[in-house]
C-alpha cells in the first residue's frame, strides 16, 4: 500500500518537474522543467477553438449475456475493460500518452439498462509506474451515482494492483440516470482520471425512453481541461494541492470541438471530468437550456435556464432546442466560469454547434414541462422517491463540515489518513437501511468550492445559506455530488437505500480530486459497517488469461462530427 | 468560575485560562511579525479570487471599509444558535447590531488554524473594545463559553459596495439575477432593491477581485440587456472612512496596533 508518507514524497518529487513519457517507452521519466501553469505547447501544435471534429465516446458490447439461473426475469449482462495505456491524437501534430479504459479516452460508454444487472471484468493492463506519478500504477474503479456494494463501489484502498483483474459486479436497479465510471485510487485519484481513467455508463429505463430524446439525439458530453507540455504530454500542475486548471478546453477528448446538429431538439447529458475547474454554461445565443436531470435522475419539474453552475463530477442532462435556428448557423457553447476557478484566453469556450439541414425519422417534438421518474424504487421497504423526501421524515440531523487545517482538506477534522488509522472503522454516520437523514454540508474553507460526492444514496436539496434560502433552479432533482461554494451551506435530505443484501461503508469526499487525495475523504457505514468489507469481500485476482482474451467490440457509431 | 478560553493569534495558538472581565485578548490586525511559512501555500493565485490570499482591489476608498469581527471555534457540542443569541443579546445592550459574514474576511492563517464555524461582525465604527465587552457579557452569563473555546477578535477588510444598473423593469430583471444565480456564486448574499428604473444591489462581505467585480457587473448586465460598463459601482454610503489600498500592508505584515477604543478604521 502507498502509505501517506509516500504520496507527501512523491508530491515533492512531482513540484520539481513534469512527468512525461519517452516516446512509446512504459517507463516514466522525469523532467528537470520547473512546474508549468498553461500549455507549453508551440503554436503549430497548440489546438485553437472550434478546429476539431466532435465525437462520442465508442460504445461497448457486452461480452456475454443471459439470465440468472435461466430466470427471462433475471438479466446480466458482461463486459471486459482493460485499463492501458494508449496514443491519443489531441492536440495537433503530436500524440499524448493516455492511461484509459480499453486505452482510450473517454473510455467506451456502457448503455446499462435498469433491471439488467452488469459485470464488469476490469483489468489492469497498465505499466508498473504510473503515467502522472511515481507510484505503482494501481487503480480502483468507482462506478460513480450506483448503489453497489461497497467491495464493488470503488473502495479507495480497494485497489487492483498492474496485472491483476477485479470483476465489478453493478445492480442497476436504481432510476435511469447518466452514470459515469472512473479511478478511485487513493491520494493519486486526481493524477489517474486526469490522464484518462473516466468513461459514460448511462442507464435508461421505460420512463426515460418515453420522455426523452434517445438515440442520434441523446447525446454525451464529458467536459474537461488539461495543459500541456511541448511534447505534447499531460501537464500536471496542482497548486499545492489546491487545483489543476488548464488552459485547453476538451469536450470528450477533443478541444473545443464543433458538432454539426440538425434542427431538433437534443438531450445532452454534461459531465465535468475535470479533476478541479468548475464551469457556468451558456449558450451564445441567450437561448435557455431545459434543465431534464441532474445526477441521479430525472427533475420532477423541467427548468428553463439561460446558465447553470456545474462542478467536477456533477451530471446535468439538459435539452437544446435547435429548431429555430437556420441552416448554417453556428451556437456557442460557452463557459461564464464561476468563483475560485483560474482561467485562461479560451476556457470561457467548450464547444460550437453548426445547423444543418434536416433528415432522418421523427424525433421527439416538445419540450416536457414535468417529468416521471417512476417513483418509489423499494417501496416494499419503505423506499420513497427522493424529490419526496420531507425534513419531516428525517431520523437524524447532522453537520459535515468542510474546511483546510494543518495544511490538509478536512471533513469535520478527520482525513482519510484518520480512517486508516482507525483500521478503516472510523465513521461519520451510522444510518440503518431506509433511514432518512438531513445533514447540512458546510464550506467554511475560504476561497475554495468543494463538490462533495456522497457515495451510494441520492438527495434532494433543500436549503442553500445563499439564493435566498432555496436549490439553485438547475438542481431541483436529485443529487449525488452538492456543490458547496465559497462560504456555502447546504442542507439535504437522503435515504440510505442500500437495495437488497447491502450495507457498509461507503465514502464521502470533496470531488476535487487534488482535495480528495489530500485528503478530504470520510466515510460513513449503512447498519453493521462490518458487512461487505470493500477490501477483503472480493478482491482483485491476478489475471492469468492473455491480455486479447477479450477482444473489445463496439456498436457502430454516428458520423465524425455529428 | 474561570472560563477555559483559547485566543488565537495569527501564527500560533495560545491556550489561556482566564476570567475574561477587563482582559479579553484580542488580536490586534496585521500583528503577525511575518506570515507563517506555510500561509504561503495557502493563498492561491496572488490578487485572484481562488484561496484566501488578498484579491487585487482597485475598487476601494469609501467601497472598502474596516469592521471588527468575532471568529469563535466553539468545542463539539456547542449550541451555535444559541450563542449567536447570547452575542446579539450583549450588543443590544451595548446597542451594537450585529451581523453574519462569510468566513473569507479572515486572513489565510487565522481560518486555517482556527476553522471558526460562527463569525460576526460589529457595525461600522465597532471596536475591538467593543468587541472584548460583549465576549466579556456573554462569558459571565450562563454558559456561554463552557468547555472551551477559541477566539478571534480582530480587524477585517470588506468591501461596501452598490451595483446599479437602470432598467425598465426592475422586478423582472431581479427575478432575472436570481434565477441565473451568477450573483449567488459571486457574492454570496447580497441584498436587490428595486427602484424607479433602477435596480441596485448592494453587498458587503469579503473583498472582491478586479475580475470578480467585472463578472458580477456582466452578470447584472446581461440579463439587463446593457453593457457591462453601463452597472455603476459605487459605495454604499458616503458617510464615514474608506480604505485606500495602496496604503494597506500585505496579510500579515506588521501595522501599528489599532487602539482598544478607537474606531477601526
Amino acid at each position: 500500500m502507498t502509505t501517506r508518507r509516500e504520496v507527501l514524497q512523491l508530491g515533492a518529487a512531482g513540484a520539481l518537474g513534469i512527468i512525461g513519457m519517452k516516446g512509446g517507452d512504459d517507463t516514466p521519466t522525469t523532467s528537470a522543467t520547473p512546474l508549468q501553469t498553461s500549455s507549453l505547447l508551440a503554436p503549430r501544435n497548440s489546438p485553437v477553438p472550434y478546429a476539431g471534429v466532435f465525437r462520442r465516446p465508442p460504445e461497448l458490447l457486452p461480452y456475454e449475456t443471459g439470465f440468472d439461473d435461466g430466470d427471462p426475469a433475471r438479466p446480466y449482462e458482461r463486459y471486459a475493460i482493460t485499463q492501458k495505456l494508449g496514443q491519443a491524437q489531441i492536440v495537433p501534430g503530436l500524440s499524448t500518452t493516455i492511461a484509459g479504459y480499453n486505452g482510450i479516452f473517454p473510455g467506451p460508454t456502457i448503455r446499462a439498462r435498469r433491471g439488467t444487472r452488469t459485470e464488469v471484468r476490469m483489468r489492469n493492463g497498465l505499466p508498473q509506474v504510473g503515467l502522472l506519478h511515481p507510484g505503482e500504477f494501481r487503480t480502483v474503479t468507482h462506478l460513480h451515482g450506483s448503489a453497489s456494494l461497497p467491495q464493488y463501489d470503488g473502495y479507495a484502498s480497494d485497489f487492483t494492483a498492474p496485472g491483476n483483474v477485479k470483476n465489478y459486479r453493478y445492480p442497476n436497479w436504481q432510476t435511469a440516470r447518466t452514470l459515469w465510471y472512473h479511478d478511485h485510487n487513493q491520494h493519486v485519484t486526481a493524477q489517474n482520471v486526469y490522464s484518462g481513467l473516466v468513461g459514460f455508463y448511462p442507464m435508461s429505463d421505460r420512463f426515460e425512453q418515453a420522455q426523452l430524446p434517445q438515440g442520434e439525439y441523446d447525446v454525451p458530453l464529458m467536459v474537461s481541461d488539461a495543459m500541456f507540455t511541448a511534447t505534447g504530454s499531460f501537464g500536471y500542475n496542482d497548486n499545492d494541492h489546491k487545483g489543476l486548471f488548464g488552459d485547453i478546453i476538451l469536450v470528450n477528448g477533443v478541444p473545443w470541438p464543433v458538432m454539426k446538429v440538425k434542427p431538433r431538439i437534443y438531450r445532452f447529458r454534461v459531465l465535468v471530468a475535470s479533476i478541479s475547474r468548475s464551469y457556468r454554461f451558456r449558450l451564445s445565443t441567450g437561448d435557455p437550456f431545459y434543465i431534464v436531470a441532474t445526477d441521479a435522475g430525472m427533475v420532477p419539474v423541467v427548468q428553463a435556464v439561460q446558465s447553470w453552475r456545474q462542478g467536477t463530477a456533477e451530471r446535468y442532462e439538459v435539452l437544446i432546442d435547435f429548431r429555430k435556428y437556420r441552416t448554417g448557423q453556428l451556437i456557442d457553447l460557452r463557459n461564464l466560469s464561476n468563483k475560485n476557478n483560474d482561467d485562461f484566453a479560451n476556457t470561457n469556450k467548450v464547444m460550437r454547434f453548426e445547423v444543418v439541414a434536416d433528415s432522418g425519422p421523427a424525433s421527439l417534438n416538445t419540450i416536457p414541462a414535468t417529468l416521471d421518474d417512476g417513483g418509489a424504487v423499494n417501496p416494499s421497504s419503505g423506499g420513497v422517491p427522493t424529490m419526496s423526501l420531507t425534513p419531516a421524515m428525517a431520523k437524524a440531523k447532522r453537520q459535515l463540515r468542510v474546511h483546510r487545517t494543518g495544511s490538509e482538506w478536512v471533513i469535520n477534522g478527520v482525513t482519510w489518513a484518520d480512517v486508516e488509522r482507525s483500521g478503516y472503522s472510523k465513521l461519520f454516520a451510522n444510518p440503518q437501511p431506509y433511514d432518512i437523514e438531513e445533514w447540512t454540508l458546510i464550506n467554511d474553507s475560504g476561497g475554495w468550492n468543494h463538490p462533495l460526492h456522497v457515495h451510494l444514496v441520492d438527495t434532494k436539496i433543500i436549503g442553500r445559506n445563499t439564493n435566498r434560502g432555496k436549490p439553485f433552479a438547475w438542481e431541483t432533482g436529485p443529487k449525488d455530488v452538492i456543490y458547496l461554494g465559497e462560504n456555502e451551506s447546504v442542507t439535504v435530505l437522503t435515504q440510505f437505500d442500500t437495495g437488497p443484501g447491502a450495507g457498509g461503508r461507503y465514502m464521502i469526499h470533496c470531488h476535487n480530486l487534488v482535495h480528495e487525495d489530500h485528503d478530504m475523504m470520510a466515510q460513513f457505514a449503512v447498519g453493521d459497517w462490518r458487512v461487505n468489507d470493500p477490501k477483503t469481500a472480493d478482491p482483485p485476482v491476478l489475471d492469468t488469461t492473455s491480455l486479447d482474451s477479450f477482444p473489445p467490440a463496439y456498436r457502430p457509431g454516428y458520423p465524425a462530427g455529428t | 468560575m474561570p472560563v477555559l478560553i483559547s485566543v488565537l493569534r495569527p501564527v500560533a495558538v495560545v491556550l489561556l485560562v482566564f476570567g475574561l472581565s477587563g482582559c479579553t485578548a484580542v488580536d490586534q490586525p496585521g500583528s503577525a511579525a511575518s506570515p507563517a511559512a506555510d500561509a504561503v501555500a495557502l493563498t492561491g493565485v496572488e490578487g485572484s479570487d481562488r484561496g484566501n490570499g488578498r484579491p487585487q482591489v482597485s475598487f476601494d476608498g469609501l467601497m472598502v471599509r474596516r469592521r471588527v469581527v468575532v471568529a469563535i471555534s466553539p468545542n463539539a457540542t456547542a449550541d451555535l444558535v444559541a450563542l449567536r443569541g447570547q452575542l446579539d443579546q450583549a450588543a443590544d445592550s451595548l446597542r451594537l447590531r450585529l451581523s453574519d459574514i462569510a468566513p473569507t474576511v479572515l486572513d489565510a492563517e487565522v481560518l486555517e488554524q482556527l476553522a471558526p464555524e460562527l463569525i460576526i461582525a460589529l457595525p461600522e465604527g465597532g471596536t475591538v473594545s467593543d468587541a472584548g465587552k460583549i465576549l466579556d457579557l456573554i462569558s459571565s452569563s450562563d454558559g456561554a463559553f463552557r468547555g472551551g473555546v477559541q477566539l478571534h477578535v480582530g480587524s477585517v477588510l470588506v468591501h461596501d459596495l452598490r451595483f446599479a444598473v437602470l432598467t425598465r423593469d426592475p422586478g423582472a430583471l431581479q427575478e432575472s439575477i436570481d434565477r441565473e444565480g451568477i450573483l449567488s456564486d459571486a457574492l454570496g448574499n447580497y441584498r436587490m432593491t428595486a427602484r424607479t428604473n433602477e435596480l441596485r444591489i448592494d453587498y458587503t462581505g469579503p473583498l472582491l477581485s478586479d475580475d470578480l467585480i467585472q463578472s458580477v457587473r456582466a452578470g447584472i448586465a446581461r440579463p439587463a440587456d446593457a453593457e457591462p460598463d453601463e452597472v455603476s459601482v459605487s459605495p454604499r454610503s458616503a458617510a464615514g472612512l474608506g480604505v485606500d489600498m495602496k496604503m494597506e500592508p500585505a496579510p500579515g505584515e506588521q501595522t501599528a496596533p489599532t487602539p482598544h477604543n478607537q474606531p477601526a478604521h
